[in-house]
């Protein structure tokens, strides 16, 4: 195990265009490491982490526009993608097939984000709903109505209890799923919310927003804990650590930051990328991190734990 | 020598004998002489008695009765009476010499001119007479040729004339030449070694002048043994001792100066070298005694300016400057060229009133000082902080010149390397970027000198003004780490320092703790920096810039709610502020308030001391620019805006030659009246200026788009993109996607509109120009006859997405971006193609499946090819066999099994190998159609601007619609140039808050100059130390401020820039305008075609295909345009009847393939 940050492993040319989108996931079956990175160029690639290299494994093709987000659900067998065509595509890593195309409709599909229990998919657009897709009939359960703005960023706290999303005026809701009540409003921001992420014991909430800075929030209470800045840019992406102290975030200005929330203090800055970072994403025990850019690139981080 | 003179008596022979040791009273002796009518030599004789005897009266008396009343009847009397009227004349000019008063002296000249006249007519060559004439002449002053040839004249005659001698040695030691004089001098002492003691002061004189110190005080000390009380040479001694500057030399000058003075009270050399002496006693009373005396006791001009100017002196240092004023004044005016101090003392009085004139008075004193005296190094200080002080270009040069100078010949001056640094450090501002890391650099270098000379040398620690500076340097430099770190150093200086002078010390911590702040805010430490104005606002709550920061803090976070409470709560505290009045004003601007924000700056152009504020004229400019970019059909009212702006720029331009805000805005007014070259040529100028703003990137780009140079266009957006990391800038992707449609390349244009969609999801102007993207890309594709399956699959997949974002967008859209009609339209639009689509999918897939069939064909034709080259292999083989079968035949038969397997290899590989490589070549020449065909569309397009019979209508619409995009991107722009403007106008007001810190400042550097003073030698130090604390003071809040101001300047630059972005657009619009002029004939041509269109609408089959393409223009041109508003509206209207045409068309194209 490394004692300090450093970059590990560069995978430049990783895609034709800019990679907007990656996640990080373990197969519980075979303890595989798959990372999947989605582009501009309409292609969803799966990656094997072997021997602290990238392999890839699958190109998975099938969207048009250019892939906005994807995730891996928690067993780590299944990813979705989700991109500018409006659709969500279930892919098995196994075998590299789709599974389910969705028709998120016109304009209503922006971030994907598996439930912890890996039934269901949570996504939002035009309309600031947040839809709940059913994994296994692809079909709309719920729809969470808040009355917002575009619903630019969704995450599932990791004990299920909560959905938070972020609008494009900067405006964070936490819903309780189990009542599909709306729990919480907050302002803290007034410019898009491009990343949220429930630290691993939901207690906390990290935002990431256009104005530069990242807002941590105490979820049960709603009460706002401390601001974090130090980009010089938009902050793209926010990726909590699985040790619940650390998280990534990436941004516009090319950096990818990593932060102590206990200290409130930037721990290490990566400058390692050529252009704006999109998104970021923790391995699940917290050592590596992974990231990718505007220049093509997927960069693979050690971290100290 | 007789004792006695004999009067001979009248008519006889006896004489009265008078005893000249008891001469009777002088009338006494008149009449005797009268009665006896005396023979004129014995009148001589006694009168010259009494004078000796000192009876000035009688011997005058006697002398001036001579004249008429003496006996003349003797032989050889015209001699006498020579000596007589010469005699007479000489004690005249001896008597005016030593008056005082001018008109009784002149009276006394007249009196010794006429008696010279009177004897010239006598005998005109009489040496005696001469050398009394040339004397004369002498003391008159101006009329030492005359003297001279009289003396040259009497030299001839006998050459050992010591009184020509003597005359010639002092004209010759007034012409300076004192070689000369001193050569006469030793003459005349050689013809009589018992010349009086006055002729050793004159060799003395010239020995010193000479510089031949020694000989010069041996001489002083003869005529002083010759003569213990003459002054002169008591003086010369005295000066030669003081000039040794030890102290028992300067006591035994003092004492020779006062025994000088015991002699002789009213000489004024020794009361002007005892009233310097006084000065430094410190005795200043003594001194204005002693100088008021000798100014009037000399009618020598260079004396009296020395007595003057040790009156000012005296006064100076008491503080009374006006009297010091005065006199060095008065001594500047009697001064002679080389007595440079009074102008010295002038400049420091100047430097004292402190008004701009009479800074330049001042330097002028200096100036003077600085020719007599090139390399004095403290004439050069002033001068270089005067001209420091100056915020003319010429005159800082002057500064840095003079200060660099001091700095290379006395490299230790401490203070002249902080005048320096603090020099540089403003010149970028007047300068011009271009410069600015020289300036910020060589400042750098300099404070870098001066701390460790003040480290090293003084042994004190730096000051912590001077570490401000140097890390607000850093700050511009951007070594933000390096800034920090001296700014703290500067704040714990400031607190051990604190106990000196707490309530200075205090204040300039704040100014540091505002610059930490602002530092923080550049290292995106935003929490800190906002910890920081916030404290200072608890100890000072009148500091406006904190509430200005905190405001453009929230502003950029995008909480203009709240940034407008702090600017308000700046503007409780000084109701004028422009900065504050401006950035409310951004806020309003920013949220398309023209109206309001168009007040703000209105008031503050109001206002009596920003009347001539350029950030809000440009602002104000910018205003009128942006209602150019909603089209109106109210041609006057468009033409009565543009001359607004036009005014406002030209008002800037006025005040500031050099503000490119400004040209970049008439660069964009006269693009919008459709002088697009002339436009470019500004903007071309502009960004030569300075490459640091975007907005003429993109003006320039629009010009280009305008011109049809698409590529350069391009080119220009993306640089703008790369050099101001602008990719997450919608707009500019939005221009650069249209760049691009126009150019027809639509893959990029699409790419860029899905990154610009990507980035703003919500942008349903960006939505609508993807769609239309789409659905272009799609059509072409579809009707490609040689689309494969898969590409005319995906492009059915897109049309359908394009449908669906259309039909999206006709319910849902943004009506002030685009006509949610036109949206309708083209989703039905799309529908009709995706009907035909079927058509195309099934063509395609026939294609595909006849190319597989004929990949079939020919691999199975390949095959029975190649089964025949076997065949005949084979057969060939087999006569081989069949030869050597004869010979071996087991053999064979073993490779007849070999061969048979090689056969079937062999076959497999060929049949892979060959429908491989013809798919290849195939799939090949497929992707190179399908780039001919996007070239050929792409030039259809071209040609139906060009060509297109409906040229007229389109090109309304276009220019609409460019109108609109251009309104678009214009208030992007806006928005931005308020964020610049904002944060400039906090810079000003960060500016106005120093002006305050300048004072506490001025204050400081007064301290560090204090040093300096005392480094000064002249008494009238202080003032100018005060000069000099003043402008580092000034530095040094410029420092804290810097950024500030540099911001308020950019801002301003900024501002205009933004104007200009906004100029852009509605130059973009102009320049459709224009092109649309420009292309008249093409117009005129398109007009008949119109014409023949109209005959025959639908006759033109061939034409079809282009008219779709064209369609597909207007669309994208649509798309561009997407965001306008009220202008689509109508042009919805209009491009609702084209569209109808449209679709026609490409109905018939349907028909047209269908047929095909």
């Amino acid at each position: 195990m490394s004692t300090q940050y450093s970059i590990l492993f560069k995978q430049e040319q990783a895609h034709e265009d800019d990679i907007w989108a990656c996640a990080w996931g373990k197969s519980e079956k075979d303890g595989t490491e798959h990372i999947v990175t989605g582009a501009l160029d309409d292609k969803v690639k799966c990656w094997k982490w072997v021997d602290e290299q990238l392999e890839l494994k699958w190109v998975l093709e099938g969207h048009r526009l250019g892939i906005l987000s994807v995730a891996i659900n928690p067993t780590g067998t299944i990813a979705a993608s989700s991109s500018l065509d409006a659709h969500i595509r279930l892919w098995d890593l196994e075998s590299g097939k789709q599974l389910r195309a969705i028709d998120g409709g016109t304009v209503e599909t922006w971030t994907v984000a598996f439930s912890p229990g890996g039934n269901h998919i949570a996504t939002g657009g035009q309309s600031g709903k947040i839809i709940i897709i059913n994994v296994d009939d692809g079909r709309n359960e719920v729809e969470l109505d808040t009355r917002g703005r575009f619903t630019l960023s969704i995450a599932y706290s990791p004990d299920g209890k909560y959905v938070a999303c972020g609008a494009m005026d900067g405006i964070i809701k936490v819903f309780d799923v189990a009542s599909q009540r709306l729990l919480h409003t907050l302002e803290g921001h007034a410019m898009p919310i491009r990343s949220l992420a429930f630290s691993p014991d939901s207690h906390r909430l990290a935002t990431a927003s256009d104005d530069g800075q990242i807002k941590v929030y105490d979820v049960k209470n709603a009460t706002f804990i401390h601001t974090l800045s130090g980009h010089a840019s938009w902050v793209l992406d926010v990726a909590f650590c699985p040790d619940n102290v650390h998280f990534a975030s990436c941004s516009s200005d090319k950096s990818v930051k990593i932060w102590d929330s206990s200290t409130r203090q930037c721990v290490n800055t990566f400058y390692e990328h050529r252009d704006q970072v999109w998104s970021c994403c923790y391995n699940n025990n917290g050592s590596k991190i992974v990231s990718v850019s505007d220049d093509k690139s997927v960069h693979i981080y050690d971290c100290p734990i | 020598m007789a004792t006695s003179v004999e009067i001979p008596l009248r008519d006889t022979d006896e004489v009265i004998e008078l005893d000249l040791a008891q001469l009777p009273d002088g009338e006494e002796v008149l009449n005797i002489l009268k009665q006896e009518n005396t023979t004129l030599n014995i009148w001589i004789t006694l009168a010259l008695e009494y004078y000796k005897q000192g009876k000035i009266t009688d011997f005058v008396q006697i002398l001036e009765s001579a004249r008429t009343s003496a006996n003349l009847e003797y032989s050889n009397h015209e001699k006498d009476q020579m000596t007589c009227l010469d005699t007479l004349a000489a004690y005249y000019v001896e008597q005016a010499r030593s008056e005082k008063n001018k008109d009784r002296r002149t009276e006394l000249f007249m009196q010794a001119t006429q008696l010279y006249t009177m004897a010239d007519k006598i005998i005109m060559y009489d040496q005696n007479h001469l050398l009394g004439r040339a004397c004369f002449c002498l003391l008159e002053g101006d009329k030492m040729d005359q003297a001279d040839a009289q003396f040259n004249f009497v030299l001839n005659q006998s050459p050992d004339n010591i009184p020509s001698l003597l005359g010639k040695a002092c004209i010759s030691f007034n012409k300076k030449d004192y070689k000369g004089a001193l050569a006469y001098y030793k003459k005349a002492l050689r013809s009589n070694p018992n010349c009086p003691a006055d002729v050793r002061l004159g060799m003395a004189h010239c020995f010193y002048k000479l510089n031949k110190l020694e000989k010069a005080r041996q001489a002083f000390q003869r005529t002083l043994d010759l003569n213990p009380t003459n002054v002169g040479a008591l003086v010369g001694i005295a000066l030669l001792d003081l000039n040794n500057k030890d102290v028992d030399s300067i006591r035994n000058g003092i004492r020779l100066l006062s025994t000088g003075y015991q002699i002789d009270q009213s000489n004024p050399m020794v009361l002007n070298h005892l009233a310097n002496h006084f000065f430094f006693k410190k005795d200043y009373d003594k001194v204005q005694h002693l100088a008021l005396h000798a100014f009037h006791n000399t009618e020598n001009e260079a004396i009296q300016a020395e007595s003057c100017y040790q009156l000012a002196r005296s006064f100076h240092i008491q503080g009374d400057f006006d009297q010091a004023f005065q006199y060095y004044y008065q001594a500047t005016q009697f001064a002679s060229q080389n007595f440079v101090l009074p102008y010295y003392g002038l400049g420091q009085m100047y430097i004292y009133k402190g008004d701009e004139q009479d800074r330049e008075r001042a330097a002028e004193c200096f100036e003077k000082v600085l020719k007599a005296y090139p390399n004095n190094y403290e004439t050069m200080k002033i001068l270089g902080s005067l001209y420091a002080q100056s915020d003319h270009p010429d005159k800082q040069e002057l500064a840095k010149k003079h200060l660099k100078k001091v700095t290379e010949q006395y490299p230790d001056d401490v203070e002249a390397w902080i005048e320096l640094a603090q020099l540089l450090e403003r010149q970028p501002s007047s300068t011009g970027s271009s410069t600015t890391s020289d300036g910020v650099q060589g400042a750098l270098a300099a404070y870098g000198t001066a701390t460790s000379l003040v480290r090293d040398r003084v042994q004190a620690d730096v000051p912590p003004e001077i570490l401000n500076n140097i890390a607000a340097l850093h700050f511009r430099l951007g070594n933000l780490n390096e800034a920090k770190k001296y700014y703290e150093v500067a704040l714990k200086r400031c607190d051990d320092e604190s106990s000196h002078d707490a309530l200075y010390y205090r204040s300039i911590m704040v100014t540091m703790q505002y610059n930490l702040g602002r530092l923080c805010e550049e290292m995106y430490h935003f929490e800190d920096a906002v910890d920081f104005y916030k404290n200072i606002l608890r100890e000072h709550p009148n500091y406006i810039d904190c509430y200005l920061r905190l405001g453009c803090m929230a502003r950029d976070r995008g909480q203009i709610y709240e940034a407008s409470e702090w600017f308000k709560e700046a503007l409780q505290i000084n109701q004028e502020h422009p900065d504050a009045w401006s950035l409310i004003g951004n806020l309003h601007l920013a949220k398309h308030e023209w109206g309001p924000g168009q007040k703000k700056f209105e008031r503050i152009l109001k206002h009596e001391s920003t009347q001539n504020d350029a950030y809000s004229m440009l602002a104000l400019g910018n205003v009128w620019l942006q209602t150019l970019h909603n089209p109106t059909r109210d041609k006057e009212k468009e033409k009565r805006h543009q001359d607004r702006a036009l005014a406002m720029y030209k008002q800037v331009l006025r005040n500031d030659p050099k503000n490119i805000y400004a040209a970049n805005g008439i660069g964009a007014v006269l693009a919008h009246k459709g002088y697009v070259r002339e436009a470019r040529d500004i903007f071309a100028q502009v960004r030569e200026a300075t490459a640091d703003v975007p907005d003429v990137w993109l003006n320039l780009a629009h010009v280009y788009v305008e011109q049809r140079q698409y590529i350069s266009a391009v080119q220009m957006y993306e640089n703008c993109a790369r050099k101001f990391k602008s990719r997450r800038d919608p707009e500019l992707l939005l221009y650069l996607a249209r760049a691009y449609f126009k150019c027809g390349k639509l893959q990029d244009c699409k790419k860029t509109l899905l990154r610009a969609r990507h980035i703003a999801p919500h942008d349903t102007a960006v939505l609508y120009n993807t769609s239309v993207v789409l659905q272009q890309l799609a059509t072409s594709a579809l009707q490609d006859e040689k689309s494969d399956l898969k590409t005319v699959l995906g492009a059915v997949e897109e049309l359908e997405l394009a449908q669906g974002y259309f039909t999206y967008l006709s319910k849902h859209g943004d009506r002030m971006k685009f006509d949610l009609n036109q949206a309708g339209k083209e989703a039905s639009k799309c529908r009709d193609l995706l009907s035909q689509a079927q058509y195309h999918v099934s063509r395609a897939r026939r294609q595909d499946e006849e190319e597989r069939k004929m990949k079939e064909e020919q691999e199975r034709e390949k095959a029975v090819l190649r089964e025949k080259q076997l065949e005949e292999e084979r057969n060939r083989i087999r006569a081989q066999e069949e030869k050597m079968r004869a010979l071996m035949e087991q053999r064979a038969q073993i490779r007849d099994k070999n061969k048979a397997l090689i056969q079937q290899a062999e076959q497999q590989q060929i049949e892979e190998d060959a429908p491989k490589k013809k798919s290849g070549s195939k799939r090949k020449s497929k992707v190179l159609d399908e780039f001919v065909n996007d070239g050929s569309s792409s030039d259809a397009i071209k040609k139906k601007k060009v060509d297109n019979p409906q040229g007229k209508k389109k090109r309304k619409l276009k220019t609409k619609k460019e109108r609109g995009e251009g309104r678009l991107s214009n208030d992007d722009s806006d928005s931005d140039a308020d964020t610049s403007k904002i944060s400039k106008k906090s810079s000003s007001k960060k500016q106005e808050v120093l002006s305050a810190k300048q004072k506490l400042k001025i204050k400081s550097r007064a301290y560090i100059s204090e040093s300096d003073s005392s480094m000064s030698s002249d008494g009238g130090g202080q003032h100018q130390q005060d000069n000099e604390a003043t402008t580092s003071h000034k530095p040094i809040g410029l420092e804290s401020s810097s950024d500030d101001e540099e911001q308020q300047e950019q801002h301003q630059q900024e501002d205009a820039s933004e104007e200009e972005g906004e100029e852009m657009q509605q130059s973009g619009s102009d320049i459709n305008q224009a092109s649309s002029d420009d292309e008249e004939t093409q117009q005129q041509e398109s007009q008949d075609e119109n014409e023949s269109n109209q005959e025959s609408g639908e006759a033109e089959s061939n034409a079809e295909s282009e008219d779709e393409q064209s369609a597909g223009e207007e669309g994208g041109e649509e798309e561009v345009a997407a965001s306008d508003d009220d202008e689509e509206m109508e042009q919805g209207e209009e491009e609702g009847a084209e569209e109808g045409g449209q679709e026609a068309v490409s109905s018939s194209d349907g028909e047209a393939s269908d047929s095909e």
